[in-house]
């Protein structure tokens, strides 16, 4: 029982530490492609003062 | 063999000694003992007739042992050592030599006459002793007198029936037997040694008919004398005490069922219905009778109950009941235990568990010896579970005898008896009940500690191998511009990502009791992804009334996870505490960078499973220590 146990835990922390899996990270988003298309793209003062 | 022949003093009939060293010979005519004094006979008087024993053996049968000459019984003698009777067979060799063969709850023990070293008198012999014998050492089991009865046939010494003779058993390594015969006096005489052997063994093949054993023993009054009941005895060629099943009183199977203890009542209602048949380790036992026994420590009284079981081939054996935990007992040869403190049987050591006084309270059923309420016996238990070492001295400190318990769930004495009611519950931890933590706990360690080093590894190898850093550089922030304004943000130059897997962002700032604050994002050039994150470092120091202190770092970090591989920028946008200019910082970002908190966190959760296991099994251990003389924690009385 307890080497399944082991097996999964050795997995987990494997694969989390392969994957680079990080629970405090919030959740991937995208800068629309609109955004990118602008003047200045995604660097532009509007997108980030309250177009996101 | 070659015989001596002459008349009997008595009735002149002929007489025979079939051996030449015969000394003594009971006349099959009149019934006197006969001796050979020199060349003349002597009668020492009418001996009684044999008891009748209903004995597999008889006179005349012969047969053949390890190659020696040809055997023929030829002499049978009784003795009684006051709580019962044994047999012993005289084999006369065709040789004229010539051996015991003892008989004794159906086993039989082959003797043989050897030379007698030097030994130490009756008088100073103990139980327990041990003693050379020269062909080894043995352990003194019995010290005892017994009563020449009677005789049949004829014997090799010249010894009046009627008389007291003093010998001593002995057990010796590999099952070997002994006895020192003392004769009437206080040397030693003779000594025997041999061993258990079957009849097979010995060449007889041929023994009496059960119905002409049970004919001997037939004529007894088979009701209890007390209250009239019924009494079954399933053993009668062995038992020597019955305790009926309805009153409880003792009874003496050997003198036609005399009261020996009178009761109104049995002491109590054996779990195991007496009679009832049971199969262990796939042989079909049968109950024959059951005790109480107990020990009274600090006057608390502790008891546990005993079941005699029966199998004609096997002989005896014990179930023992003590809270809810059963025990299958077996005998041990004495002389295959080493040591006292702590024995060691069959390559295994045994710890003593607990001694004490053990007293006979109630008996019920057939007993193969003269077990009498109020017997006791000094003894100890060893334990190496699931078996118990058990050791047991008599009142008179004659015997010593030696058994080994082992533990049987009361699962598989339900099913071998086909039990319906419900057995004892079981009570804290068994002496000798394995512990379910056996052998585990190492196992547990041993797989927990193998995955830590693999975690271990994992980290290292992704520490030295495969962490690198992909950017780094020192910003500058305007010196006009305003905490938290786009003005103060920056793009960093893109770098690339070549392998996916976690992002470190680490900030070094020269914060002096100030703080400063950056709202970060990580952007994926190619793919628009975007992962927000914050960094934050402070650092704040200063002296009071115990001395200097400081207060955080001007070090932060912060973490995004399953970044894939890919050309990248980061948006960092500061803030900082009005009127206290940071002026720059520094920004470095590493990808694949191993979490020493999750190794730590892994292992925490990795071990915590064989934590629980020790610590249960330590629960286990001291439960189990708690009744014994030896508890792991004292009471605090």
């Amino acid at each position: 029982m307890f080497k399944f146990f082991v097996v999964g835990l050795v997995t987990c922390y494997t694969m989390a530490t392969w994957f680079g899996w990080e629970p405090g990270s919030g959740k991937r988003g995208f800068i629309p492609t609109e955004a990118r298309q602008q003047p200045g793209g995604y660097r532009s003062y509007h997108y980030w003062r309250g177009g996101k | 063999m070659s015989g001596y022949r002459g008349s009997c003093p008595s009735c002149g009939a002929a007489i025979v000694f079939a051996l030449g060293t015969s000394l003594l010979r009971v006349c099959e005519h009149c019934g006197v003992a006969v001796a050979r004094k020199g060349a003349n006979l002597a009668a020492y008087g009418r001996v009684a007739a044999v008891l009748p024993t209903p004995s597999v053996l008889k006179l005349g049968m012969d047969g053949r042992y390890e190659g020696a000459p040809r055997f023929t019984l030829v002499g049978r003698l009784q003795l009684d050592y006051g709580s019962g009777t044994w047999d012993e067979w005289l084999m006369g060799f065709d040789d004229d030599s010539w051996a015991w063969l003892s008989e004794a709850q159906g086993r039989f023990h082959y003797m043989a006459a050897v030379a007698v070293p030097p030994l130490p008198s009756f008088s100073q012999v103990r139980a327990g002793q041990t003693l050379d014998l020269g062909s080894g050492t043995f352990v003194v089991t019995e010290a005892r007198r017994a009563r020449f009865m009677t005789a049949a046939g004829e014997m090799p010494f010249d010894i009046e029936p009627g008389q007291i003779l003093n010998y001593v058993d002995l057990s010796g390594p590999g099952g070997q037997f002994a006895t020192i015969d003392y004769g009437t006096g206080n040397r030693p005489e003779a000594v025997y040694v041999g061993r258990e052997v079957s009849l097979a063994e010995i060449g007889i093949r041929e023994i009496v008919s059960e119905e002409d054993r049970q004919v001997r023993v037939q004529g007894q009054n088979l009701s209890c004398p007390q209250c009239g009941g019924p009494i079954e005895v399933r053993v009668p060629d062995q038992t020597q005490r019955v305790a009926c099943s309805y009153c409880g009183s003792l009874l003496d199977a050997t003198q036609k069922f005399a009261v020996l203890n009178a009761a109104e009542a049995v002491g109590f209602e054996p779990t195991i219905p007496l009679g009832t048949k049971g199969t262990l380790d796939g042989v079909s036992w049968t109950a024959i009778g059951a005790m109480e026994r107990s020990v009274t420590f600090e006057g608390v009284r502790y008891p546990w109950r005993e079941y005699l079981l029966y199998e004609p081939q096997r002989g005896f054996r014990w179930l023992v009941e003590s809270k809810g935990h059963w025990s299958f007992v077996e005998p041990v040869n004495a002389g295959d235990v080493r040591g006292r403190a702590t024995p060691s049987h069959r390559g295994i050591r045994y710890e003593h568990f607990q001694g004490g006084q053990a007293v006979v309270d109630h008996v019920v059923g057939e007993m193969y010896w003269a077990v009498a309420i109020g017997d006791f016996v000094t003894a100890a238990d060893y334990i190496a579970p699931p078996h118990m070492l058990s050791f047991e001295e008599d009142e008179h400190n004659n015997e010593i005898t030696w058994s080994r318990g082992t533990y049987k769930e009361p699962s598989e004495i339900q099913a071998a008896f086909g039990l319906s009611g419900r057995l004892p519950r079981r009570d804290g931890v068994g002496p000798h009940q394995p512990s379910p933590w056996q052998g585990r706990v190492g196992a547990i360690w041993t797989q927990a500690v193998f995955g830590a080093g693999v975690m271990f590894f994992i980290f290292m190898w992704l520490l030295f191998g495969s962490m690198h850093t992909v950017y780094q550089q020192k910003v500058a922030i305007p010196p006009r511009a305003i905490s938290g304004s786009p003005e103060a943000a920056v793009f960093t130059e893109p770098f690339v990502i070549e392998r996916p897997g976690n992002v470190q962002i680490k900030l070094s700032a020269p914060v002096a009791n100030s703080w400063i604050y950056i709202d970060g994002a990580l952007i994926n050039e190619e793919t628009g992804g975007l992962d927000e994150f914050d960094l934050e470092a402070e650092y704040y120091f200063g002296s009071d009334s115990d001395g200097s202190w400081t207060e955080g770092s001007n070090v932060g970090a912060a973490y995004v996870g399953a970044v894939p591989a890919g050309r990248y920028v980061l948006r960092l946008a500061p803030q900082w505490p009005p009127g206290l200019a940071v002026g720059n910082y520094d920004v470095t970002v590493r990808s694949r960078v191993p979490r020493f908190t999750y190794l730590f966190l892994a292992t925490v959760l990795l071990f915590a499973w064989p934590l629980l296991a020790a610590w249960g099994a330590f629960r286990f251990h001291v439960a189990r220590w708690s009744e014994s003389d030896h508890p792991v924690f004292q009471s605090g009385e």
